[in-house]
């Protein structure tokens, strides 16, 4: 089997693993909790029951009590109270990893859908148009300024982005957000303040009108991320600079903009590809709490107003997904590390943190 | 031996520190850092009664809302009049039965005060006593404000009471400094609810007092009258709520964001630092006997580290604070549990290094132990690797454990930049144009970070010759 293929399998192995553990993890936290809200479920349950049954009422104490008991230990049957505690938890984990979270407490999906998956995926697309779009500027502009940096190391500019860099990435992306409001919705009057509600027209007003409202979040996190992003790319960029073969290059008389472009860019492109992806996956989370600042509706905001109204099943979901998306996004970044390097067998695991 | 690790430790730490101390951005970081953890330990004597009372209401009452910090006056045109206490009264008791209390007030300002609250504290026998406050202008005009009974508690044959009294605060005072700017305005009257009530009664008695006041500066005087037999005044108390508050401003509630700030210190450091201190150890346990065994137990280790490398932290976190609840004890837990991985791969790559060294070599042919080994002589030359690796997390965790509170995920009992940025957050500072309020618990948490991101970064640069060349 070629080693490649080899490491292939082991890695995917390894994710699922790691998926593994996130669920199990979860499903445990989960089942104490569910435990709790499912004994007063069947508390009200019961007590709904009687009180709504003239019949019910008019048995006597000792009759009640009897038929009291019989229904909740029906109801405990029923809804798996009486299985033991890591039977529940796996009955709950296998839900999960078939994508199963059942239903919301509240709220429903456009379509009236009260499964947790619907409402989910009703607000997945926003989340995704949103973080892809940033992150294609963010990539693309951090590649070049970052090359601009590199080439006059020591220049005004690297100079500039050093500090840049390091000041951005110390600034919490969703407060970026709260002051590119304060400046842009609130003392300019530029961008609306708030992305919803979304526009009901159709055609190019539609997305004229989504990327009106997208332009402050777009631009929030494109300014959070792309100063560390050019950083990180000047410095994989000078190392190579200083490698035996640019220096013949430059040395045979090979134009500059050749050096650059093609014998830097290539060797550089592993390296710069995966420590994209792997900010892209870091910034998940401080993506997520933009959306609840500028009121994106994607699942960001949807856990926020989870967390507002004790939506567990809904908490959950959203969380699978996204350690979903990261510990694959983790597998891909890795693979694709090894893909693009000719050189190398092993992945990134071995050399990035 | 554990003298010699110590040794060891310091020996190498001193050489980091003097090579430290040529990287200037590590120097500005390490000031940073060491100014805040100042502000930090003193917290409880700059800021009492602020994270414990954080929620209590009556703890800020006295304070106005939504005023911005004082060094705005010196941004614009219009100086507006900061928070003023006036303990000072002089009483004097005219007749057997009215006491007279009065407070200056000198006016100089474009905006006045918020609003004046009144403290009264003493004892009375017999009947309740009537308070009767009043405005009086520097153009010898008078507004009456308040007129109202003291009710007292008894103890021993005498009444003690504690009152106080918003002399801008009700309906009823608006009602009367309307009836009193009516007479001089001239254009349209607009109704007692859209006036701003300081702003008139602290305004020239001439036409536009109502729509269009203009300041009318000197000296005021708050004139309280006490009407009962054998009524004394303990101690007392105004305050003029400014339209300007302190360094950093209040929030929508009236908090004190200076106040904040510095327990955020506080909380944004316990954080971080023990975030930082338990992943080291973590990842120089883990990374060091990595190194040292090797083979299958290298091996092993390693695919241990990526599995955990491979999980989301903000998942863990929010799953944990919606079952278990908010604590900041399960964030620094739940960090300190999944960010030793980097730094255990940084620790072991160099002990890996360091284990090629002939000394080790020397160590155990003369019969040292592994973990003699380990602890005598790898982890003090590991150490400066490890905190530097450790001070680039912290602001990682910061910024995470502040994401939480927006989420809503805060620990409801302390109070932090986060805490403080949720709150601005929810009440609408962003479109209510409160920048001071958005601002400044950010600029905590980029400050603290920034802080340590240089400081490890030059350490990085120290330790690290490769990035030296740089």
């Amino acid at each position: 089997m070629p080693a490649r293929l080899k490491y292939l399998i082991f890695r995917t192995f390894q994710a699922l693993v790691t998926l593994g553990i996130v669920i199990l993890i979860m499903s445990s936290l989960f089942n104490g909790m569910s435990q709790q809200q499912l004994q007063t479920r069947i508390k009200n349950t019961v007590r709904g029951r009687i009180q709504n049954s003239p019949e019910l009422q008019q048995l006597s104490s000792e009759e009640l009590q009897e038929w009291r008991a019989n229904e909740i230990a029906d109801l405990r049957q029923r809804w798996g109270l009486n299985e033991p505690v890591w039977k529940r938890i796996f009955t709950n984990a296998w839900d999960t990893m078939r994508l199963d979270f059942g239903q919301s407490f509240m709220m429903t999906s456009p379509t009236g859908s009260r499964q947790v998956m619907d409402i989910i995926m009703s607000r997945l697309p926003r989340t995704i148009l949103l973080f892809t779009t940033a992150a294609v500027i963010y990539v693309l502009l951090g590649l070049i300024v970052g090359l601009k940096a590199a080439q006059v190391a020591g220049g005004k500019l690297d100079k500039f982005l050093s500090i840049f860099g390091m000041t951005s990435s110390s600034m919490p992306m969703w407060w970026l957000g709260m002051l590119a409001i304060l400046l842009f919705a609130f003392k300019l009057n530029w961008f609306p303040s708030t992305a919803m509600p979304f526009p009901q027209t159709t055609g190019l007003d539609y997305y004229l009108g989504v990327l009106y409202r997208m332009a402050l979040p777009l631009g929030t996190i494109v300014f959070n991320l792309f100063g560390a992003r050019a950083w990180a790319t000047r410095n994989i960029v000078t190392d190579i600079l200083q490698e035996d073969y640019i220096m013949a290059a430059r040395a045979k008389g090979v134009p500059e903009r050749k050096v650059i472009y093609g014998h830097t860019l290539r060797s550089a492109a592993p390296p710069v590809v995966t420590s994209a992806l792997l900010a892209l996956l870091m910034s998940i989370g401080g993506a997520m709490i933009t959306e609840v600042i500028f009121n994106w509706p994607g699942i960001g905001l949807l856990l926020r107003i989870a967390i507002m109204q004790n939506d567990v099943p809904i908490v959950m979901g959203v969380m699978f997904i996204t350690s979903f998306i990261y510990i694959f996004g983790y597998l891909v970044a890795d693979l694709l590390y090894g893909l693009l390097d000719p050189r190398v067998e092993v992945g990134t695991s071995g050399r990035m943190r | 031996m554990l003298r010699k690790a110590i040794r060891d430790f310091t020996r190498n730490f001193v050489r980091v520190f003097s090579e430290f101390r040529g990287q200037t951005a590590g120097m500005v970081g390490l000031g940073i850092i060491i100014s805040m953890v100042i502000v930090a330990l003193l917290a409880p004597t700059f800021a009492p009664d602020t994270n414990s009372k954080w929620d209590n209401v009556n703890r800020w009452m006295d304070l106005p809302n939504g005023a911005p910090p004082f060094w705005v006056n010196y941004l614009s045109g219009t100086e507006k009049a900061r928070q003023h206490v006036e303990e000072s009264a002089d009483s004097r008791k005219s007749q057997s039965v009215i006491t007279t209390l009065n407070y200056n007030y000198q006016y100089d300002k474009d905006l006045p005060p918020r609003d004046v609250v009144l403290y009264l504290e003493g004892q009375y026998e017999g009947n309740q006593p009537d308070m009767i406050a009043s405005l009086i202008r520097p153009d010898g005009k008078k507004i009456q404000l308040v007129n109202q009974t003291i009710k007292g508690e008894k103890t021993d044959g005498v009444f003690d009471f504690r009152t106080r009294a918003t002399l801008f605060g009700g309906s009823q005072q608006r009602t009367k400094v309307h009836r009193f700017a009516q007479e001089f305005e001239e254009g349209n009257v607009p109704s007692p609810s859209k006036m701003d009530i300081t702003k008139t009664a602290f305004a020239k008695a001439q036409d536009g007092i109502l729509n269009n006041a203009e300041p009318l500066n000197g000296d005021y005087r708050i004139e309280v009258l006490l009407v009962g037999q054998n009524t004394k005044v303990e101690s007392t108390e105004v305050i003029f709520k400014g339209r300007v508050y302190g360094l950093m401003g209040t929030d929508g509630s009236g908090h004190d964001i200076a106040r904040g700030w510095i327990w955020g210190a506080r909380y944004g450091l316990i954080l971080g630092l023990s975030v930082a201190a338990g992943t080291v150890i973590i990842a120089l346990i883990f990374g060091m006997t990595s190194a040292y065994y090797g083979g299958w137990v290298d091996e092993l280790m390693q695919r241990l580290n990526e599995i955990v490398m491979g999980i989301p932290t903000l998942p863990i976190l929010v799953i944990i604070a919606v079952t278990l609840g908010q604590r900041i004890w399960f964030v620094i837990g739940v960090m300190t549990l999944l960010y030793w991985r980097g730094i255990a791969k940084t620790i072991r790559a160099r002990g890996l290094q360091i284990r090629q060294n002939t000394y080790v070599e020397a160590g155990e042919a003369l019969g040292a132990s592994g973990s003699r080994i380990i602890r005598g002589h790898m982890i003090p030359q590991m150490l400066p690797y490890a905190f530097a690796e450790a001070a680039l997390m912290i602001p990682v965790a910061i910024i995470a454990a502040a994401g939480l509170h927006v989420l809503g995920l805060g620990d409801p009992n302390i109070v932090t930049w986060g805490t403080m940025l949720s709150e601005a957050n929810s009440a609408g500072a962003t479109i209510r144009g409160m920048w001071w309020w958005v601002l400044l618990p950010g600029l905590g948490i980029t400050l603290l970070g920034f802080g340590f991101i240089s400081a490890g970064m030059a350490v990085e640069r120290v330790v690290n010759p490769k990035m030296k060349q740089e």
